[in-house]
């Protein structure tokens, strides 16, 4: 019986270990933000990472949403990528050992874009290369 | 109590590997394809299109299994403007505890947009090629 308790003790842990997070990107309230294709040369380049407490209730860090990196860098071209890096995966293991109820690992935010359109004159410039080609 | 303090390091390690096997990393991202004009909708803005569906990853996210891009969503539902929301709810962390043994994992993904402008000025500049001041 003690065997059964313990089990579900463990299982109770293990699940109590994850927890729900939701990551929004999205433009910031203003004027309109392109999204950039995979192969646009971008100036600014922005990578944080965001903590979630709480099972996922509280958001930990004040500028934590990429549509706060994109209005105070003044983007108006933008690509977003969240991800789990290693980093992130380890760092997240011993938050869980100190904090073992409801945190989550992190997730890596990285923000690209441009202060000035740069998409439509990048894509000129390929076609005449294809053309040239 | 030599043999105490073995086992006891035996299981945190053991602990250690199963919280690393559970973790799970995986890239999502917010990128249009070439030659497409999206724009990034606000928080608050209409979206008349949303797609919720799931990315997979094997080798805990180091490779994706299924898309992990929006490129092809944008293309399909030829979406004008577009944001992104990634999540992990219950159900992916429910699935990751069965899978996450086998290195995959999972992430849910949900696409919101239109087909076509929903601002009052972005219809403006887009149908009549008026400048917005």
């Amino acid at each position: 019986m003690s065997n059964w308790v313990s089990r579900f003790l463990t299982l109770f842990l293990i699940v109590s270990l994850s927890a729900c997070f939701q990551v929004n990107m999205e433009a910031p309230y203003g004027p309109d933000v392109k999204v950039l294709p995979k192969d646009v040369p971008v100036e600014v380049t922005r990578r944080y990472q965001k903590w979630y407490a709480i099972w996922g209730i509280f958001e930990l860090g004040p500028t934590s949403n990429p549509a706060d990196i994109i209005a105070r860098e003044k983007l108006v071209e933008a690509r977003v990528y969240t991800e789990d890096s290693v980093e992130d995966v380890i760092s997240g293991i011993f938050y869980v050992l100190l904090f073992p109820i409801g945190i989550l690992l992190p997730q890596t935010i990285v923000v690209e874009g441009n202060r000035l359109p740069r998409s439509v004159e990048w894509q000129t410039d390929k076609e005449c290369y294809s053309l040239n080609d | 109590m030599k043999f105490f303090r073995i086992q006891t390091l035996k299981r945190c390690l053991c602990s250690l590997i199963c919280l690393s096997i559970l973790a799970g990393c995986g890239t999502v991202r917010l990128e249009v394809p070439a030659g497409h004009d999206v724009r990034l909708l606000e928080h608050d803005d209409y979206a008349s299109v949303r797609v919720k569906r799931t990315a997979w990853f094997w080798l805990w996210g180091a490779r994706p299994i299924s898309d992990n891009s929006i490129q092809k969503d944008i293309e399909k539902f030829r979406l004008k403007e577009v944001r992104l929301l990634t999540e992990q709810n219950m159900v992916d962390n429910l699935s990751l505890l069965f899978t996450a043994w086998f290195s995959i994992v999972r992430r849910t993904v949900i696409i919101e947009g239109n087909t076509e402008p929903y601002r009052a000025d972005a219809s403006i500049k887009t149908t009549e090629g008026i400048p917005n001041e």
